[in-house]
């Protein structure tokens, strides 16, 4: 099986940020699938992603964002200590209810600029948002940790990420060229 | 979920198109139900967006929706002919694409695949695609094709998905 579970976190408390580090080089892509219910005054929190912990200005976003009656595009060039990668859900949302989303990084380990596809959304009691979002880490190191934050806003308890590696490989007859 | 690794290959040379062949129904005895392909890289010189055709086939018999946005604004619109599109790249590296292939094995109904692009640099944008083959054979190849050539680097991974 090529898809590996690496660590899953579930929050006890209010924190700002879940943590991947010390991330194994066994695999070729990343994959990171969350739960999140942030404590902003809002019914919407927005979410970021921090790699090997550079606050440097190499992140730029563009997200495309849908709340049932209208669709929007933002975008954030290269002046960002982070990438934007979609909403959780807010302090002023529905009791129990947590923001989905899922996080694709191919090449990890590749010493270029990285790529991140995040898909997100939210539901809360009859308002629902949805995103897609487009990263570009600029830095070419290899990735050995995540950080994924709500920037100004705690994520709530309850609140998780799991962590996979995804191994590329072959199978015997199936050509490629 | 089971991805099950098929094949993949990162490019040595530019090169216009990749081509995935002899793809199997079962592993091991296990039935695969969808296919994942994952494209990370960029193209040697024009911006454009990329292409698939199923099995070799050239016909007009692909539709496609999509959605993007640009940063500034949202947009949405529909093709249809002899490809099925995804979302765009450019000659900055940093790249990538998911193309999800939806009951490639099925003989009874028509083929359904969804592209989540990420292009960030010249044009950047975000995108979705949804498009439908209009034929009920199974999948055995997959052809994409860049709007120019992919460069050194590109990598792509088909995955099948146990079901």
């Amino acid at each position: 099986m090529s898809m590996t579970f690496i660590q899953h976190t579930e929050l006890t408390g209010s924190q700002n940020s879940i943590v991947f580090s010390s991330i194994p080089t066994t695999f070729t892509d990343l994959l990171i699938v969350c739960s999140l219910r942030g404590n902003a005054s809002s019914a919407y929190n927005d979410s970021f992603i921090q790699i090997n912990g550079d606050t440097g200005a190499n992140y730029s976003a563009r997200a495309l964002n849908g709340d049932g009656s209208s669709a929007n595009s933002s975008s954030t060039s290269g002046a960002s200590s982070s990438g934007r990668i979609g909403f959780s859900v807010g302090n002023n949302a529905t009791a129990s209810t947590f923001g989905s989303m899922q996080i694709y990084i191919p090449n990890y380990r590749s010493n270029t600029a990285k790529s991140i596809g995040t898909d997100a959304v939210t539901e809360n009691n009859g308002g629902a948002y949805m995103n897609i979002n487009a990263v570009l880490y600029s830095g070419t190191s290899p990735i050995t940790s995540v950080s994924i934050n709500g920037l100004s806003t705690d994520f709530v308890s309850g609140s998780s990420a799991t962590l996979y590696g995804i191994t590329r490989g072959s199978t015997p007859g199936v050509t490629v060229s | 979920m089971s991805y099950i690794p098929l094949a993949n290959i990162t490019l040595t040379s530019a090169q216009s198109s990749v081509t995935f062949g002899s793809i199997p129904t079962s592993v091991n005895g296990v039935a695969l139900r969808d296919l994942v392909l994952v494209v990370n890289g960029n193209y040697t010189t024009a911006d454009g967006n990329t292409l698939v055709r199923l099995n070799g086939d050239s016909g007009s018999n692909y539709s496609n929706v999509y959605m993007a946005g640009g940063g500034a604004g949202a947009g949405s619109g529909a093709l249809s002919g002899v490809w099925l599109y995804g979302g765009g790249m450019n000659t900055t590296a940093g790249h990538s694409q998911i193309w999800n292939i939806m009951d490639y094995s099925a003989t009874n109904k028509h083929k359904t695949v969804l592209n989540r692009s990420n292009e960030i640099g010249t044009n950047s944008a975000v995108y979705a695609w949804a498009g439908r083959w209009a034929n009920t054979s199974a999948v055995t190849s997959v052809y994409i094709q860049g709007s120019s050539n992919f460069a050194i680097g590109s990598s792509f991974a088909l995955y099948g998905i146990a079901g």
